[in-house]
């Protein structure tokens, strides 16, 4: 807890946060991955978030090969690919509000008075 | 277990009542099949669902066959007809597959109305960050 803006690192022992992980489809943090989490906050935080910038890039390529198969009417069930593109944009909309209050987070300490 | 669970079980039930809607859509068509009394009939088609194995939602398990003798009729103007007469058609009740039809559309668009649900309530909770 010496760095400065060690509190987002914190931000992975929340419970609620835990999500992020879900993101990753790697499951909870382990608690060495917790203790990592406070001693690198940031280089944690940027790989949480690429892990979850990843599994939203897979659920995209996953949308868009549904895509790809209901245009070219190989796909039974078009609620399918809607579902799937639904997902790809839920997990975008997470990422980006996570990313947006972790940079928020950094921006209010900068702004701090000496 | 993904993140948006709800929605990936609420896809299973989809898709099982999707193939649940494609099992009657094929009776219906094949309702009025015709064979010889020597083929076998047109046997109905029906979706066994069950639970998925990993305990979320559901799948389709099997598919269950109707009868293969179907009933015999008298039709002796039928080319197909035998020689008494009797030729095979499916046991296939239409009001019983219409009946099926509805409550297949039915569970179908509540499953797709977990789905809505589920996104609103995912971006609520998103929202609540932000």
């Amino acid at each position: 807890m010496t760095s400065p803006i060690s509190p987002i690192g914190a931000l992975g022992s929340v419970p609620g946060l835990d999500a992020v992980n879900g993101v990753g489809g790697a499951g909870a943090l382990t608690g060495a991955e917790r203790s990592t989490a406070v001693q690198g906050p940031n280089e944690s935080f940027a790989s949480m978030l690429s892990r979850g910038l990843e599994s939203v890039q897979a659920s995209q390529a996953k949308a868009d090969d549904l895509a790809l198969q209901v245009a070219d009417g190989t796909l039974k069930d078009p609620a399918q690919y809607t579902m799937a593109a639904n997902e790809a944009a839920l997990g975008m909309q997470l990422t980006l509000a996570i990313r947006n209050k972790a940079v928020e987070a950094f921006q209010e300490i900068m702004r701090m008075q000496a | 277990m993904s993140t948006f669970n709800a929605i990936g079980v609420a896809a299973s039930g989809v898709t099982v009542y999707r193939k649940w809607l494609d099992a009657v859509s094929d009776n219906i068509a094949n309702i009025d099949n015709v064979t010889r009394t020597s083929d076998k009939a047109f046997q109905a088609r029906y979706v066994i669902a069950q639970e998925a194995q990993d305990g979320n939602g559901a799948q389709v398990g099997g598919v269950a066959l109707g009868s293969a003798e179907g009933v015999l009729v008298h039709e002796p103007d039928n080319p197909l007809a035998d020689t008494q007469g009797y030729v095979r058609r499916p046991d296939i009740d239409l009001g019983s597959q219409m009946a099926q039809l509805m409550m297949a559309q039915r569970a179908y668009q509540a499953n797709l109305s977990v789905v809505d649900r589920a996104k609103d309530s995912y971006t609520a909770a998103i929202n609540l960050g932000k």
